[in-house]
């Protein structure tokens, strides 16, 4: 019994801590706060699921072409400026030439950074 | 029995066959045996040419393949195109280039020819050669036209006149795709071939089925298939079933080199040569990590190579690949480059490191350890102190003696360089092992680059070409000729293909 009674304390507690965090994300729920963080999410708000798939639903294990990316951002060169400081490591001036920007920018889930794969002393997150 | 009902019957036997042959060909059902797969009713793509791989080779033989007119699918597995090329040393030899003359040295395909035997022990194929030699010196020609910067010929391991070219990989890859793609071939990203296809009534493979965006699907090859899929470098599996020595080395190398190729050639009876040749560079660190700054050679400066009881296990000049070999063998696959300041110093300068780069190199945790006494610096790197300090007095006292009374090491490198003492504190330690960079062997082709089978019979519409190419190396490997060998068999494929 006694048992029982400490759950119920504990889900309370739980559901203030919730309820909580909630009032603290202003207006949105914690849930979509963390979508927003997504490519696809930043896009979508722009111009719709349009804006990097013309072609309406894309299929499972597609990717979007590069030449659709730099359609809006500027070109490799631009690109390369932008990461300078990643010194002998600037992603977008490296020995992979020019590759899919998809290798790092995901759109529906965490970007990585790519050449952690081999390059094991780098942060394979994306900051 | 009613005709209509007769008919019924035969139509829905014929498409329950017809349902079971595409779910074969497609992969649905395993197929029991390592056999090729029967040609399906319908090709989800088509093309004169079926090009398995994106690297150098594939993507020559494209470049090949579309100035004659011919249609083309190039399958690149990785989100990436180069494979192992594209993290290569840019080195590419070629004989009696105006760069060489430029130069004044005097070099032609019968000098290249005797150097390539020498160095391979004669184990090398000598027609494969000869037809390498056929196309070498207009491979140059060919590159440069087309737009790859190449120059600066050096001299380097297994070569009497400096002849490996200067190239940067990543260009080299760039301006071949974009010629390729240009004239129409079409370069087919994260697309894994998986197993050929064989057509029972012309005898021969006529293509092969492929995962693409989720999904199998078959290519039809009308003139024949080019395996240039690369070698086997991170299958471990394979590497320590063929080459067991090289199962404790670490590896460096495109990550698409898993022997896909190779297996599916394996699976229609080709005969697959070179194996036991498959060596490591030695002189990495135990711990890579960026692999730029991962390797060192203090040994071609004067190191000793010592193992963990603290014994010199190897005469220190010879080729590193050679070393690889004598250091794999070692527990924990790891032999311990001991060297003073004054061999420090000498790495460094040679290779024109900056006060920055060696100490980002040198403060990595486990790279390098450092202490005043021989005795001291082994008790850090966890080498028996007592017989590490006996055996650098050893070593200086055979230097002093100018005689190695144990491997005989004459000079620093090579035919280069008088041994020196390892006695100017302090003193260095740095735990290195071998690296696989590419598998020299593969299958066994004609001087056309056709898959021989184990009988020895060509398997007609299958080309193997670049690293699973077997026969070319023999015994080892010349710097620049992996590289050479890649573009210019990639060429003779689709030559041969189109004839």
């Amino acid at each position: 019994m006694k048992r029982k009674y400490r759950l119920v304390g504990l889900f309370a507690l739980l559901f203030m801590v919730w309820a909580v965090a909630c009032m603290t994300t202003t207006g949105t729920t914690a849930q979509s706060a963390e979508k927003q963080q997504f490519l696809a999410d930043r896009h979508a708000e722009q111009g719709g699921c349009d804006i990097c798939h013309e072609d309406a639903e894309p299929a499972e294990g597609d990717w979007v072409d590069p030449e659709k990316c730099l359609g809006c951002h500027d070109g490799w060169d631009t690109l390369a400026v932008a990461t300078e400081s990643h010194g002998m490591y600037n992603p977008h001036k490296s020995h992979l030439g020019e590759p899919d920007c998809s290798i790092c920018h995901k759109g529906h889930e965490p970007s990585v950074n790519y050449c952690s794969t081999c390059h094991k002393t780098l942060d394979p997150s994306m900051k | 029995m009613s005709n209509s009902k007769k008919i019924n019957r035969r139509t829905f036997v014929k498409a329950s066959v017809a349902a079971g042959a595409a779910a074969v060909a497609l992969g649905a059902a395993p197929s029991a045996m390592a056999m090729p797969l029967p040609k399906p009713a319908k090709w989800d793509y088509e093309a004169d040419l079926i090009i398995v791989g994106g690297g150098s080779s594939g993507l020559a033989a494209a470049c090949e393949a579309v100035s004659r007119g011919l249609s083309v699918y190039v399958l690149e597995k990785e989100p990436i195109l180069g494979g192992s090329s594209i993290i290569c040393g840019g080195q590419m030899s070629f004989a009696g280039t105006p760069d060489q003359e430029a130069k004044g040295i005097k070099d032609s395909p019968q000098l290249f020819t005797e150097d390539l035997l020498k160095v391979g022990e004669n184990m090398n194929d000598a027609a494969l050669i000869k037809s390498f030699m056929d196309l070498n010196l207009d491979t140059y020609h060919w590159l440069k036209n087309m737009g790859v910067k190449i120059s600066d010929p050096q001299p380097n391991s297994g070569m009497s006149v400096p002849r490996s070219h200067q190239f940067a990989p990543g260009q080299l890859i760039t301006v071949l795709n974009k010629f390729a793609t240009e004239k129409g071939a079409k370069v087919l990203m994260r697309c894994a071939a998986q197993r050929l296809t064989y057509d029972h009534e012309a005898k021969k493979i006529c293509g092969l089925t492929a995962k693409y965006r989720n999904k199998v699907v078959s290519f039809g090859a009308k003139k024949g298939v080019i395996l240039a899929a690369g070698g086997y470098s991170y299958n471990p599996q394979m590497l320590g079933q063929y080459t067991p020595l090289m199962r404790h080395a670490k590896v460096i190398a495109g990550l698409g080199t898993t022997g896909d190729g190779l297996k599916m050639a394996l699976a229609c009876g080709a005969d697959f040569i070179d194996a036991p040749y498959v060596k490591a560079t030695y002189g990495l660190t135990m711990n890579p990590g960026t692999f730029v700054e991962d390797f060192m050679q203090y040994y071609y400066r004067g190191a000793a190579i010592v193992n963990k009881d603290g014994k010199r296990v190897v005469n220190e000049s010879i080729s590193y690949k050679l070393l690889g070999d004598a250091v794999l063998a070692q527990p924990n696959a790891c032999g311990f480059q001991v060297f003073d300041s004054a061999i420090r110093e000498a790495q460094y300068t040679l290779k024109k490191l900056s006060p920055e780069a060696i100490k980002k190199f040198e403060d990595r945790p486990g790279v390098i350890y450092k202490a005043n006494t021989i005795k001291e610096v082994a008790k850090l790197a966890g080498i028996d102190p007592d017989t590490l300090e006996k055996t650098i007095k050893d070593y200086n006292s055979y230097v002093q003696n100018g005689k190695d009374l144990e491997f005989g090491r004459q000079t620093l490198s090579g035919a280069y360089g008088k041994p020196v003492k390892i006695e100017k504190a302090p003193f260095y330690v740095m735990p290195s092992t071998a690296a696989v960079i590419a598998t020299y062997c593969g299958t066994r082709v004609t001087p056309k680059t056709e898959v021989v089978d184990v009988f020895g019979d060509v398997i007609p519409g299958l080309y193997s070409v670049g690293e699973m190419m077997g026969g070319f190396h023999g015994a080892a490997y010349m710097t620049g000729t992996a590289m050479a060998k890649a573009v210019v068999f990639g060429r003779i494929a689709v030559r041969s293909a189109s004839a």
